[in-house]
């Protein structure tokens, strides 16, 4: 890095937040200089996950040409569970290698290419940087310390992900709740490309993402996913951290997990394949009402850091926010670059051009989200209710009866039409 | 599959130092240790000896979870040195 002289940008974190923001100002030739504290940008994180990528056209169109994407969505499913039994929904949709609307990533090869292609931009990627402390003066961020070394620049971009530790030193973040996040925990299976293709009627580089809901988090707020990857199946559950907090039990994530792989609408899916990695993150799930302040003068935070993630029970997003947040802020910089970016108006046009785009358009208008998805009847009520009904419609029994339509409707009915239940479903269907 | 089996799959480098630290009084007078519950790696533990709660850094997947979910604020949490901790290979 340039000694002692002062960069235009620090960056820290090298996630996909901090990745896009440093590609977009080294574009602009601006100097910058990314502190990831891992070996190498992606060495320590995990998504579920799929990337979206309609909305990044714009945004990041350029850096994200021929990235490593492990298979286009084709097929989506929510998954009802209960018992051994489960209902889903399915949609096969037409979208193709040439029109993808999701592919599924994972980080490790994704971070890495980002790196790379934020490197060839002349922004120094930097391994083994863990930043400790931020540097103030003059009522300003002016740098960051890591390992007792100074690095110094115009502004800070604090990218450091779910736990940002920056967000809470500069007193952005009081306390970190656990109602305000999701521990997501998630296993990585080996299987043959081929088997994939078959198992989930895929064509090669297409795949499959299902979202559980139900039993599969022992009815907690949350819920389990599984997406296809080239060569290679991401399995794993989201919870509601304050949710563990409420129940008793003795229960660990790996028996969830392991009870979820074992399911019989899962278990032949997942045959064969050998599991090679297991990893836990936290997911920020506060929504647009837990959002923080996004910055003091000299620091932004983007992504996971200001809690940029949108979950919708259907949903999972947190990359593309991450990466929007990132260039956005990234592109309020370089509007100020001939003055200083780090005073308070550069920080506002960040603010102001973030509450113009999709990412806080979409959280406000999903802002009740959080608070409905913590109702526990959605996991521990409904899908066996209507489990058991689709069940009783295809079931004949000893006496050679089938049940009436009508008869199966009543028994759900009973369960799922009171004024609780049609309140939660009106809830739901706004979501 | 144990999970002591799943981590001695991932990529890790352990420090000897632990990167978390307890406070043993909170511990102590804590009613719902939910920390045992809440790791997904399982670090968490009773010392049936003393019935101290302890946790084993080694195999820590830096999720965080046991520095926030604590009711008692009782860990004293950092990220590892550069160089050590979880290396996700996959992610
Ligand atoms: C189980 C799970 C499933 C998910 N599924 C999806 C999905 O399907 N689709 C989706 O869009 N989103 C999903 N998400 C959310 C998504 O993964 C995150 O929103 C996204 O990764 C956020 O990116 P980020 O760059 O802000 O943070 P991160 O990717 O966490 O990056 C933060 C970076 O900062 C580094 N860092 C932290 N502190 C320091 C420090 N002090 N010094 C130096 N470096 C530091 C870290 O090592 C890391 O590289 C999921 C999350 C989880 C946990
Ligand atoms: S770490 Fe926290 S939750 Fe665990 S025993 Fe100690 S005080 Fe209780
Ligand atoms: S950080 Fe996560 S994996 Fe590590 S001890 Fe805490 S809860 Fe367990």
């Amino acid at each position: 890095m340039s000694d002692g002289e002062e960069l235009d940008v620090v960056v820290v974190g090298a996630g996909c937040a901090g990745l896009a923001c440093a590609y977009e100002l080294a574009s602009n030739g601006l100097t910058v200089a990314v502190c990831e504290r891992g070996d190498v940008a992606g060495a320590k994180n995990l998504t579920g996950g799929r990337l979206y990528l309609e909305p990044l056209k714009d945004l990041c169109g350029d850096l994200l040409e021929g990235a490593p994407f492990e298979r286009t969505v084709v097929s989506e499913s929510i998954v009802l569970t209960h018992g051994d039994a489960s209902t889903s929904i399915r949609l096969d949709h037409g979208v193709g290698e040439d029109r993808p609307h999701s592919a599924t990533v994972l980080r490790a090869k994704f971070d890495q290419f980002l790196a790379d292609r934020a490197g060839e931009k002349e922004a120094f990627v930097m391994g083994e940087q863990r930043v400790d402390e931020l540097i103030r003066e003059d009522g300003k961020v002016a740098g960051v310390l890591v390992a007792g070394e100074e690095v110094r620049a115009k502004v800070v971009v604090a990218a450091d992900g779910a736990l940002s530790f920056l967000a809470v030193e500069a007193g952005l973040r009081k306390e970190r709740e656990p109602r305000h996040f999701g521990v997501g925990v998630k296993e990585l299976i080996k299987l043959d490309a081929s088997l994939i293709e078959e198992r989930f009627n895929v064509a090669p580089r297409q795949g499959a993402a299902r979202m559980y809901m139900g039993d599969v988090t022992d009815g907690l707020p949350g819920g389990g996913f599984l997406y296809t990857n080239r060569d290679s199946i991401s399995i794993g559950v989201v919870v509601q951290m304050d949710a563990m907090e409420r129940r008793g039990e003795e229960d660990t994530f790996n028996d969830l997990i392991s009870r979820f792989k074992e399911r019989p609408d899962v278990a032949p899916l997942i045959r064969g394949g050998e599991t090679v990695e297991y990893g836990a993150h936290l997911v920020p799930e506060g929504g647009f009402d837990a959002l923080p302040e996004l910055g003091i003068p000299g620091l932004f935070l983007v992504g996971d850091a200001a809690g940029l993630v949108l979950n919708t029970g259907n949903l999972l997003r947190g990359m593309d926010l991450a990466m929007a947040s990132g260039v956005l802020a990234a592109r309020s910089i370089i509007e100020f670059r001939e003055g200083d970016p780090g005073c308070p108006e550069c920080l506002d046009h960040y603010k102001k051009s973030l509450a113009d785009s999709f990412v806080i358009e979409e959280m406000r208008l999903h802002r009740k989200a959080p608070k409905i998805l913590s109702n526990e009847r959605i996991y521990k009520v409904y899908p066996p209710a209507v489990v058991d009904m689709l069940r009783s419609l295809f079931e004949v029994d000893e006496k050679g009866e089938g049940v009436p339509v009508k008869r199966a409707v009543k028994k759900m009915r009973r369960t799922v039409g009171t004024w609780a239940a049609m309140r939660d479903i009106m809830r739901i269907l706004k979501l | 599959m144990k999970v002591e089996e799943k981590l001695a799959l991932n990529a890790i480098k352990n420090h000897d130092e632990s990167h978390i630290v307890l406070d043993e009084e909170a511990c102590a007078r804590c009613e719902t240790r939910i920390c045992i519950r809440a790791c997904p790696a399982g670090l968490y533990s009773v010392e049936p000896a003393t019935n101290k709660v302890i946790v084993d850094h080694s195999g820590c997947l830096e999720c965080g979870t046991c520095m926030v979910i604590c009711p008692l604020d009782a860990v004293t949490w950092r990220y590892p040195d550069p160089g050590y901790g979880i290396r996700y290979r996959h992610g």
